[in-house]
C-alpha cells in the first residue's frame, strides 16, 4: 500500500514540476531539502506519521485523555507548493474561483456556519493570481502557506481526502504521554521554533518546513524540534487551524501552535489554543498572515 | 513557669491579648511574602490582556473560553524574565508582583513590538496596555529553564 502511495507522489510530483514553468533549478534544490524519510507515509505528496489509539496529556495541567482510534497526522505543515498545486487543480476543475484579490470556493455548511462562497486565501507575494494563472514565488516553495482561511485550509483537506486535526489530535500529535511545555521539551530559545523575533536568517517571515531539525544551516545552528511522533514546527511558524470550533455558540475555529509574526514562545506551548472570533469577532474566512494548516487522516 | 505566673497574675483577658500579640509577632517575621514576590526564572501563571493604544483588545489569556466553553480557565504559563513573552510583560512580572496580586501597565514599543510592529496586527511604534492578574507561582529551585 504504501509503495503504491510513494508511487503515485513520485509521479504527482514530476507533473507538478514538469507543468509550473516558473520554477527554477534553485526551487528543484530546496525541495529536496525537506526532510522525508524512507519510514513516512506519502499521500499526494504530503508527508504523514501515524500515532497509535491510546491515552495522552492534554492542557495546562496535564491532564490525561485517550483517543481510542489510530490516525496519520502531516509531519509538516502544508507548503506552498502543495497548496499552489491544489489550486491550480482545483481552479482547473472550476472547484474553485480567482476572485480581484483571493481565491475563493464553496462550503457545503455545518451546524453553525451556513453554506456559501467562502474566501480560501488573498493573493500575497508568494501565491497570487495574475494573467489568468495561479502563480508561486518558488523561493517558498517549501515554507508553509500561510494567509489561508479556514475555508481555504478545509477545502485543500476535503479535495485530497484529509480533514484537519481536531484540538486532541493535534495536542496528542504535539507531546504525547508526556508533560512537556512543547514537543521537544520545555526550554526554548531561537534554535528551537521560528517565533516572533527570533532571529532566524528568514526573521520576520516562515523559515521552511522542518527547518529546526538539529542541523545548522549556513551558521545557524538548530536542535531537533521534533514532537515525540516526529512531527516539526508544531511550535512557531505557521499558526495551525484546528476542526474545533471554540464552542458551541461561537462559529470561528481554534488554533494550535503560534505563529512566526506575532507570538512569543509563551504562546508557542502545546497546551495553548487561541482563536480570533471571541475578542474581535472578524469575518469568518479570516486569514491572517501567520495562518496555516497541517492535515490528518483517521482510520476507518 | 513563666505562663502559670502570668496566668496567676492576669485576668484571662490580657492572656489572650498576649496570644494575640505573639501570632502576630510569629506572623511578621515568617518570610512567606518575600517567597512569594516573582523572581526571575520562576514559573508564573498569569492572565493578561493586551490592547491597542485606542483601547481595542487584541490577545488576552482564555478568560473567555470558561465564558464560551464551560471548560477550565487556562492562565498563560511563564518562565519570568526568560523571555516567553514581550519585555515589558516580563518586567511588570518582575516588578514585586505576588499572587492575586493585578497590574495595568502601558508598554512602550521598544519594550513591546518596535518601531516596526507587526504588520497587518500591531502599528508601528505603537503603545499597548497590559493587564496583568497574577495567579500562580512555582518558585524556581535548580532554574532549569536558564
Amino acid at each position: 500500500m504504501k509503495s503504491i502511495a510513494i508511487t503515485t507522489i513520485t509521479i504527482l510530483n514530476l507533473t507538478l514540476f514538469i507543468s509550473c514553468n516558473h520554477f527554477t533549478k534553485a526551487n528543484l534544490h530546496s525541495s529536496t531539502q525537506i526532510n522525508f524519510d524512507s519510514n513516512d507515509t506519502i499521500i499526494h505528496g504530503i508527508a504523514l506519521v501515524p500515532v497509535a489509539a491510546g491515552g495522552f496529556k492534554k492542557g495546562l495541567y496535564n491532564k490525561s485523555d485517550t483517543l481510542p482510534y489510530n490516525f496519520y497526522i502531516g509531519k509538516f505543515e502544508i507548503t506552498n507548493l502543495q497548496f499552489f498545486s491544489y489550486l491550480k487543480q482545483a481552479l482547473a476543475e472550476q472547484k474553485i474561483k480567482a476572485g480581484s484579490s483571493a481565491f475563493y470556493g464553496n462550503y457545503p455548511g455545518d451546524s453553525m456556519v451556513p453554506a456559501g462562497q467562502y474566501k480560501l486565501m488573498s493573493y500575497n507575494n508568494r501565491i497570487f493570481f495574475r494573467n489568468n494563472m495561479v502563480l508561486l514565488d518558488s523561493t517558498f516553495a517549501n515554507h508553509p502557506v500561510v494567509a489561508v482561511s479556514w475555508y481555504g485550509a478545509i477545502s485543500f483537506c476535503s479535495y485530497y481526502g484529509f480533514d484537519l486535526p481536531t484540538e486532541r489530535e493535534w495536542e496528542k500529535a504535539a507531546r504525547g504521554q508526556t508533560n512537556n511545555w512543547f514537543p521537544w521539551g520545555n526550554n526554548i530559545d531561537s534554535s528551537y521554533a521560528n517565533y516572533y523575533n527570533s532571529n532566524d536568517p528568514f526573521e520576520p517571515g516562515t523559515t521552511p518546513i522542518g527547518y529546526y531539525n538539529g542541523q545548522k544551516h549556513d551558521g545557524f545552528a538548530t536542535n531537533n524540534a521534533v514532537s515525540p511522533y516526529g512531527c516539526y514546527d508544531m511550535a512557531g511558524n505557521a499558526w495551525e487551524w484546528t476542526k474545533d470550533f471554540w464552542s458551541e455558540r461561537v462559529p470561528f475555529h481554534t488554533g494550535k501552535g503560534g505563529g512566526f509574526h506575532y507570538h512569543t514562545p509563551a504562546f508557542l506551548q502545546s497546551y495553548y489554543v487561541s482563536c480570533y472570533g471571541p475578542i474581535s469577532n472578524p469575518a469568518l474566512d479570516l486569514n491572517d498572515v501567520a495562518d496555516g494548516f497541517r492535515v490528518v487522516l483517521r482510520e476507518k | 513557669m513563666a505562663l502559670g505566673w502570668y496566668l496567676e497574675k492576669n485576668s484571662m483577658k490580657y492572656f489572650i491579648l498576649f496570644f494575640l500579640f505573639l501570632l502576630a509577632a510569629c506572623h511578621r517575621k515568617t518570610p512567606v511574602a518575600a517567597q512569594q514576590i516573582i523572581t526571575q526564572g520562576d514559573t508564573v501563571y498569569v492572565h493578561f490582556i493586551l490592547k491597542h493604544a485606542d483601547g481595542k483588545k487584541f490577545d488576552e489569556s482564555d478568560h473567555s473560553r470558561h465564558q464560551y466553553r464551560h471548560q477550565e480557565i487556562y492562565p498563560l504559563r511563564v518562565v519570568a524574565g526568560r523571555g516567553d513573552v514581550i519585555k515589558g510583560f516580563d518586567e511588570a512580572l518582575l516588578s514585586g508582583l505576588t499572587v492575586g496580586d493585578t497590574l495595568t501597565v502601558s508598554v512602550p514599543p521598544a519594550k513591546a513590538f518596535g518601531e516596526k510592529g507587526v504588520p497587518e496586527f500591531i502599528l508601528s511604534n505603537e503603545t499597548v496596555s497590559l493587564y496583568i492578574q497574577v495567579v500562580q507561582i512555582n518558585k524556581c529551585n535548580a532554574c532549569r529553564h536558564f
